[in-house]
């Protein structure tokens, strides 16, 4: 399998990388790699101007791994629009990893800013430490945020975590900030930690899952009980259904509703 | 065969030395474009920027090779609007829907909207002053005062949009037809209609009023729009290019049958048998293009009704004592019964008038589809198959009872030319900047739409692609575009008309108006001559 090693040089600024994807990749050669288009502040560079470009197994196939070495948050757009293939991201990575992605799989060995995984509608991420703020949104003015695909988040997510999402799961190990699953149409979201406060608010379907504590408004109407085990332990949790105020059919299932 | 030109325009001979040539062997040469209606500027467009940051990001240019960056899809911004149309190889737009309060925001736009020359058409349907004066039967006082908001405003021509029922609208009332009483001003849509028809004609505007019919978008509307039209049978034709006492703008949305939406059905064999019958009627045709799109209209009441069918977000807008809007983010779909009954009444509409002179190419930019999706209906008109290849995809019901299967006509080349410059050229009044002739404004666009030689409706694919990006568009006799890159900066004039007025009467209705009614002074109403981009006047700058 074709293997390409990125190493960032580093960059005082932020760096629009929406070309580090295997599906822009493809069958390009050394060189043309090279070339790549690269944006920062109002300038157009090719991507050998910020990285160190090498190759493992130069077989005449399709790019199938990246792996960014080197990566801060600088780095912003890794596997826009994605649909194949696999990067790994060893550091940490900028705004917008994996928006509009629509299959193949990214890899973070650090944690990433916001807009991550925004629109995407297949795939799979995984953040090994903490995720930014609206993880898995929609963009400003667009109705629907994520709408399928798998996000792992193994630290904590900031606000907005899922916002409109309409389908696909997001797993947080850790805690979530304010307004998980805002205005959230379908799909699942499980936060194994705790969440803020209006937590679900605006919800019109899917369901979210907290196996800690969060703030729920009063557009919720408990519906009773759910029994089930997570790591080995039981788990008792509320459900809730709403947001009345949108005369939502959202489902929080909650273990302790704080105040 | 050569084509000359110098100093802007096509010349016999040419004086000066090493002229630049260009070799347009086996391509299509054709006058630049006209469209006659199309929103591309002014506060409602704004809005919909504003509404929809989703809609921009389905289209950006970056500041390449020196041109100006820009976005937007249904609204694009303005340098980015001016290098669209220009790579769809049009010299000159109209913007038909400003409102006289926000005619500044309009002009500020417009400058920067490059290449083009522009006109813009003034809303004046539910104007206190003009429901006034009818009303009052002051109707010479009205003729000065069409005259002096024209000019304070620098647009260029008449427009009504739903004439009353915009006004009747901000009371929570509706006008359903052309007879009914507006609240408050005992007249009625049909007398707003005449008197301005009557007023456009003795000033002799360039252009016929424009007219958006009330009932617009609802079943059964095609009978008030020939009420509409037959308004104005007995004024006569006008006087100088454009003969036609009015113009139906997107005659698509006006020609609809049945009584609601489960009855909906086509009504342009009516509309087009009124049309081929009579001499006072111009129409463009608002075509829809199964997309998504931001629609905007002065017809405040009809974007109300949009809003409620689709449940998304939408603006509402009352522009004081002049007019109302509305914006709402809208999709057509094929499977959509109503809208592929739609997609079929503009098209049956452009088949079935007969003479091509009395119609132009539109989508109602943006509210039909984008002005970039004009190349397509191209295709539809000059190929039947293509027509039937969009035929199959549609509603099942709807491709039952549509009468386009069965209209065989297809445009010729020459035709859709005529549809997309001479004719609406010549309803704008601006004729001699579309036409190649010696001594007229050299504006031309050059494609490559395959072997000239053979039928080019023959491969609308091919012919879509050829007409979507010009290979030059020659502007004044500049090349502005090459291969859809600008080549460099140039600004085109924009006309108005009006005058200046003497009249004590006027200044005592205008002062009346603006202590009572207005929240700005008369003096920063009027749109001064600086503000506009290559000002060009009409008619008389000072009138008695
Ligand atoms: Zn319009």
């Amino acid at each position: 399998m074709r293997k390409i090693i990125l190493t960032f040089k580093g960059h005082g600024r932020p760096v629009l990388v929406y070309n580090i994807s295997p599906s822009v990749f493809r069958s390009k050669s050394l060189d043309q790699l090279k070339k790549l288009e690269v944006k920062s502040g109002n300038k157009t560079y090719q991507l050998k101007d910020f990285f160190i470009i090498e190759e493992e197994e130069p077989v005449i196939e399709p790019v199938e791994t990246i792996i960014i070495e080197n990566s801060t948050f600088n780095l912003k757009r890794i596997g826009e629009k994605m649909d194949t293939g696999r990067i790994v991201v060893n550091g940490d990575a900028g705004m917008h990893l994996g928006a509009y992605m629509k299959g193949g799989e990214i890899i973070v060995n650090g944690s990433v800013d916001d807009w991550c995984g925004a629109e995407m509608s297949g795939g799979m991420i995984n953040i090994l430490e903490n995720a930014g703020n609206f993880l898995g949104a929609n963009y400003i003015g667009s109705l629907e945020g994520m709408r399928g695909g798998v996000i792992k988040v193994e630290g904590s997510t900031k606000d907005f975590t899922g916002m409109r999402m309409a389908g696909g799961a997001i797993i947080v190990k850790r805690n979530c900030g304010s307004f998980l699953g805002y205005y959230m149409v379908n799909g699942e979201i499980t936060v194994e930690a705790s969440s803020g406060s209006e937590t679900g608010s605006r919800m019109r379907g899917g369901v979210i899952n907290i196996y800690g504590s969060a703030e729920i408004g009063v557009g919720f109407k408990k519906v009773g009980l759910n029994y089930i085990t997570s790591e080995g332990k039981k788990l008792t949790l509320h459900v809730f259904r709403g947001d009345s105020i949108e005369s939502g059919e959202g489902e929080i299932r909650i273990r302790e509703v704080s105040k | 065969m050569d084509i000359l030109i110098e100093n802007g325009v096509f010349v016999e001979r040419i004086k000066g030395r090493d002229p630049i040539v260009i070799n347009a062997e086996r391509k299509v040469i054709l006058p630049g474009g006209v469209d006659l209606h199309s929103h591309f500027a002014g506060s409602k467009v704004t809005l919909g920027r504003l509404l929809r940051p989703e809609e921009h990001r389905l289209r950006h240019q970056f500041g390449n090779s020196g041109n100006h960056i820009g976005t937007g899809w249904a609204t694009p911004t303005p340098f980015l609007c001016g290098y669209l149309y220009s790579k769809l190889g049009y010299a000159k737009i109209v913007e038909p829907a400003v409102p006289p309060l926000k005619a500044r925001h309009t002009h500020e736009e417009m400058r920067g909207i490059p290449y083009m020359d522009k006109m813009s058409l003034l809303l004046l349907g539910n104007s206190w002053i003009i429901m006034d004066l009818i009303a009052q039967k002051r109707l010479k006082l009205l003729e000065k005062y069409v005259l002096w908001v024209l000019w304070a405003s620098k647009t260029y021509g008449i427009k009504l949009v739903a004439p009353g029922s915009g006004e009747a609208w901000a009371w929570g009332k509706s006008i359903t037809h052309i007879d009914d009483e507006i609240p408050n001003f005992s007249i009625t849509p049909k007398d707003i209609i005449y008197n301005l028809a009557r007023v456009n004609k003795e000033i002799g505007l360039k252009t016929p009023v424009h007219l958006h019919t009330n009932n617009l978008g609802s079943p059964g509307n095609y009978q008030t729009t020939i009420d509409s039209l037959k308004t104005v049978e007995n004024l006569g034709l006008r006087d100088g290019d454009s003969p036609f006492i009015i113009h139906l703008v997107h005659a698509q949305f006006s020609s609809y049958k049945g009584d609601s939406w489960k009855t909906f059905s086509s009504g342009s064999e009516e509309v087009a048998a009124y049309i081929n019958s009579n001499s006072h009627v111009s129409f463009d045709l608002g075509q829809i293009i199964f997309s998504n799109t931001t629609t905007m209209t002065a017809d405040g009441a009809w974007q109300y009704n949009l809003y409620r069918l689709t449940g998304g977000k939408w603006i509402n807008n009352d522009v004081e004592n002049e007019t109302a809007s509305g914006i709402v983010p809208y999709t057509f779909k094929r499977k959509n019964y109503v809208n592929a009954i739609q997609w079929a009444v503009g098209l049956e509409l452009a088949l079935l008038v007969k003479d091509p002179w009395k119609l132009a190419v539109t989508t109602d930019h943006p509210n039909g589809g984008v002005f970039t999706s004009y190349p397509v209906i191209i295709a539809w008109l000059m190929n039947k198959k293509f027509r039937e290849r969009t035929i199959e995809k549609i509603n099942s019901k709807a491709k039952h009872i549509i009468i386009l299967p069965s209209i065989d006509r297809e445009y010729t080349l020459f035709e859709t030319v005529i549809v997309t410059r001479s004719a609406p050229a010549r309803i704008m009044g601006v004729k001699d900047g579309a036409t190649i002739g010696i001594g007229k404004e050299a504006n031309l666009a050059i494609y490559d739409l395959g072997d000239p030689e053979r039928d080019l409706g023959e491969n609308p694919v091919k012919l879509i692609k050829g007409l979507s990006s010009a290979n030059y568009n020659i502007k004044n006799g500049l090349i502005v575009m090459k291969n859809g890159v600008p080549v460099q900066d140039f600004n085109g004039v924009t006309y108005y008309s009006g005058g200046v007025n003497e009249s004590e009467e006027l200044t005592e209705l205008v002062d009346y108006y603006f202590k009572e009614y207005y929240t700005v002074e008369k003096e920063n109403y009027i749109v001064q001559k600086g503000e506009v981009m290559h000002p060009v006047n009409v008619l008389e700058e000072v009138f008695k």
